[in-house]
């Protein structure tokens, strides 16, 4: 009995040690730091069976959820409110982003949430027990819904709601109270949402200690009955896309607090003399208006007159000829300028020569095709720039020294296929380079922006790595950068090294090969060479033992030499004279050699 | 003697590059350059030069008789289309048993073995040819001696390649799970469970036909010498009667010539007529 007992216990304890462990899901990515979980879910399409398995695997410690479709495919996941997500008690952020959810459930019970991202899915009603369960949200983003009608009281279980988002809704009225209650929300944002004026103007009376509004796209018929002294706290206000004509100057008086003004997406064609006095508006974006699209400047000597401006966005006008003059008292202050979408096509000095304190640029969208070898010289000071959008295909070799400072780098767009070691050397030096949205060549070349990539994984989220994304070879083109591991074609012994591929590698070591070979070659020819000479001298030596041969026949001529010299006589006796020859030889030998051999040359 | 034993030394290193060149030929064409073991699986993929091949183990008590049966041995050509099909759906996978999906594919080394083992063939059967001719040209031997060193080299560097392949490992790995997690996990029909990998039998037949040509070339090296310093290196062709007549003709003495008396055509040019009775 008692082995029997322990025999469970045993039994339980591994089933146990069996369950305790949790693995990441496949399609996921996983940042764990001690117990909490971190979980990103944005690699391939979700539907309701993936996303039952994920979360029972996901441990009880989660803290953040992140489920998104990818966004290099045609496609969004397909959910619906699983209440199995209710067992993660600690969970702080949950983010469905774009699941085509229908839905939120009535049963919702996360104790600890503080973000709730669910923009860009289906829901068409919100009702107060949606929201009943979640009493630390302070960030409710349902943008991009179908929302239609919101009843009273729907929020009002958020007490620490500070940041509420309904843009991009089809929110035609707002209910009476609906945001009462409210105290701690500081971010509203409504765009794009046919509200009337008169239900916004009731809505301010409710939250009166609003810092943020956004009211863009509201087709906003008359600015001016807009009662923003209702809300004199504001520090934030977008009233761009609302077809405004002229800077509604009356209407700002009553925010003395306000810093940041969005007044894009309008047809502003000019700012008036002191248009902006008496504020405190460091931040303005007057992008996508038709500033410029007359011949003079657009701006009154006056228009920036006592105002710290520091952030001016002129991005998406018609500043074909933009002068810096043109800012008058901004000049001084001016830190960040940008000048996006203005058919610029080159960097020019007169776009910044006055801007003394410039530190951030931007240039995107203009038809840039190449960076000069020399930039004009504000940009030696500039600690941001971002040249995204243009036509770049390289980056200059001397980049390093034509912007040291820079910090952040952005050629998100352009057409680079590969970087040089000229190139990663000064990227490497950079903290945030976005380099999404280029035609990357993913064969051997791509390492050294792997490795850049790598060094820099912690900040993947905020650099949109996962929108870095191969163009060639077929076999990987649409896959992230960062996931070919095992596709490069690179050379085996040299690695990416040197810019050599696979091909040239092979070609030097055969030419190392015939070249070793040449060398040989002419070793051993040399070698031979010389034998062949020995042998010939040694025909010499045997030249050398013929001559006492050739001393014989001399002998022979000077016998017939003193034959010439004798009387003639007839051909019978011939015979004797050569007798008689032989013996008279031996006393003329010494005086005979000089005449034999002249005689034996005539001859 | 130094000619019968430069007869035999050529004689030698030709039958050694041709063993060698047939080596070469064999591993070329087997699947088992490289072999990786999956023991829980039972199973093994062979990586070759031109096509990977997976088999499977036999076991006493077969475990998925009926996935066994579905999942025969095949062998895939690394030049089928619809294998490269199966590698981008791998590749969108990301998990192990896809990973070595991607080594089903021409990968840079197998392109530097095969590049070279063509070079090795050229190499070699050029040799073959001037080490042929070498007994009638004495210079062809030097020739032979470079041709083959050509050939050695070309199928050396073609194994380093390979070697060096092999051992290296992945320069970008993803994080992987520990192994003990992978055992203790629920999902069991992920988990690959231990690899190992290891050189097949093509390898090292390519590598003993790399020695037999190193071989080659320095027997090559021994045949060429004896031939350069043979005294009778020009004399190894000449087999014709008429030849070694010619060659022998002028090791007589010289002559003796004897004159008649000068008339008064003394100055006439002097004419030395070769005629054997002389002799």
């Amino acid at each position: 009995m008692i082995s029997y007992i322990l025999l469970l216990f045993l039994s339980f304890l591994v089933l146990c040690s069996i369950a305790l462990p949790s693995s990441c899901p496949n399609l996921c990515e996983c940042d764990q730091n001690d117990s909490s979980w971190s979980v990103y879910c944005r690699k391939a399409i979700i539907n309701d069976t993936i996303y039952a398995e994920i979360l029972n695997q996901l441990p009880l410690t989660l803290r953040s959820l992140h489920i998104q479709p990818p966004s290099n495919r045609i496609g969004s996941n397909k959910l619906r409110w699983n209440d199995n997500i209710n067992r993660f008690a600690q969970l702080r952020v949950l983010r469905l982003i774009n699941c085509q959810i229908p839905a939120m459930s009535r049963s919702i019970r996360l104790p600890s949430l503080e973000v709730l991202d669910l923009h860009s899915n289906n829901i068409e009603h919100a009702t107060m027990s949606n929201f009943g369960g979640m009493p630390k949200l302070r960030v409710l983003d349902l943008s991009s819904n179908h929302l239609n009608i919101l009843p009273t009281g729907v929020f009002t279980y958020l007490r620490a709601l500070r940041s509420l988002s309904l843009s991009n809704n089809t929110i035609s009225d707002l209910s009476t109270n609906l945001l009462r209650g409210l105290n701690s929300l500081r971010v509203l944002r409504l765009d794009r949402n046919p509200i009337p004026i008169e239900h916004i103007n009731e809505l301010f009376t409710d939250v009166s200690q609003l810092d943020e509004l956004y009211l863009n796209h509201c087709n906003l018929s008359s600015i001016y009955s807009l009662a923003l002294d209702r809300i004199p706290q504001l520090r934030q206000l977008g009233i761009g896309g609302n077809n405004l004509k002229m800077v509604p100057t009356k209407e700002l008086r009553s925010l003395p607090q306000l810093s940041v003004l969005d007044l894009s997406h309008n047809s502003i064609q000019e700012i008036t003399a002191c248009a902006f006095c008496n504020t405190n508006i460091s931040k303005l974006d007057l992008s996508h208006n038709l500033l410029g699209i007359s011949k003079d400047s657009p701006f009154n000597e006056d228009a920036f007159r006592t105002m710290p401006l520091r952030h001016l966005d002129l991005s998406f006008n018609h500043m074909n000829d933009f002068d810096s003059k043109w800012l008058g008292w901004a000049q001084e202050e001016l830190t960040s300028i940008a000048l996006s979408g203005n058919f610029l096509k080159n960097f020019e000095e007169s776009w910044t020569y006055t801007l003394k304190s410039l530190i951030h640029l931007e240039l995107a969208y203009n038809h840039i095709k190449f960076i000069p070898v020399q930039l004009p010289s504000r940009y030696y000071h500039l600690i941001s720039l971002n040249i995204s959008g243009n036509e770049l295909t390289y980056l200059p070799d001397n980049i390093n020294t034509l912007l040291p400072n820079v910090k952040t780098f952005d050629i998100t767009a352009n057409r680079f296929h590969t970087f040089s070691h000229t190139d990663l050397a000064f990227l490497n030096n950079v903290e945030q380079v976005y380099v999404d949205g280029n035609p990357w060549d993913c064969s051997c070349a791509i390492q050294g922006l792997q490795v850049h990539m790598r060094d820099r994984y912690a900040m993947r989220h905020i650099l949109n790595y996962d929108n870095v994304r191969c163009a060639t070879p077929s076999l990987v083109e649409g896959h992230s950068v960062l996931a070919i591991t095992d596709v490069n074609d690179c050379a085996v012994l040299f690695g990416a090294r040197y810019g050599l591929t696979q091909t040239s590698e092979m070609l030097i070591l055969l030419a190392g090969v015939l070249l070793f070979a040449a060398l040989l070659l002419m070793i051993l020819g040399c070698i031979y060479f010389l034998r062949e000479r020995q042998y010939k001298g040694s025909y010499v030596t045997r030249e050398h033992s013929r001559t006492p041969l050739t001393m014989a026949n001399t002998h022979s001529c000077s016998s017939s030499t003193n034959d010439t010299h004798g009387p003639l006589s007839p051909p019978f006796d011939p015979f004797l004279v050569s007798t008689e020859t032989f013996k008279a030889t031996p006393p003329l030998i010494p005086p005979a050699p000089p005449k034999p051999g002249s005689s034996y040359f005539g001859i | 003697m130094p000619l019968i034993m430069y007869k035999f030394l050529l004689v030698t290193s030709i039958f050694l590059i041709v063993s060698g060149l047939i080596l070469t030929a064999f591993s070329l064409f087997s699947p088992l350059w490289e072999v990786v073991d999956f023991p829980r699986s039972h199973l093994s993929h062979h990586h070759g030069l031109w096509w990977d091949c997976i088999v499977h183990h036999e076991t006493l008590i077969p475990l998925h008789e009926d996935q066994a049966e579905l999942r025969g041995d095949r062998c895939d050509s690394k030049m089928d289309s619809s294998v490269q099909a199966s590698l981008r759906v791998a590749l969108e996978k990301g998990d192990e048993e896809a990973r070595e999906l991607l080594l089903h594919r021409f990968l840079p080394h197998h392109k530097g073995v095969i590049f070279f083992a063509v070079f090795t063939f050229v190499f070699g059967l050029i040799s073959i040819l001037i080490g042929s001719c070498s007994p009638c040209f004495p210079p062809n031997a030097l020739l032979y001696v470079v041709g083959v060193f050509m050939t050695g080299a070309c199928s050396l560097l073609a194994d380093i390649i390979y070697i060096f392949a092999f051992n290296q490992k992945p320069i970008f790995t993803k994080e992987q799970s520990e192994p003990h997690q992978e055992v203790l996990s629920r999902r069991e029909r992920g988990s690959i469970g231990p690899i190992y990998k290891r050189l097949g039998i093509a390898t090292y037949m390519h590598m003993f036909g790399s020695m037999l040509l190193i071989a080659a070339f320095i027997f090559s090296i021994f045949c060429a010498y004896f031939l350069i310093t043979s005294k009778h290196a020009h004399d190894v062709c000449c087999t014709s009667r008429k030849e070694y007549r010619e060659q022998t003709k002028w090791k007589n003495n010289g002559l003796i010539l004897k004159t008649g008396r000068v008339n008064h055509q003394s100055h006439r040019p002097f004419v030395v007529i070769d005629d054997d009775s002389s002799m």
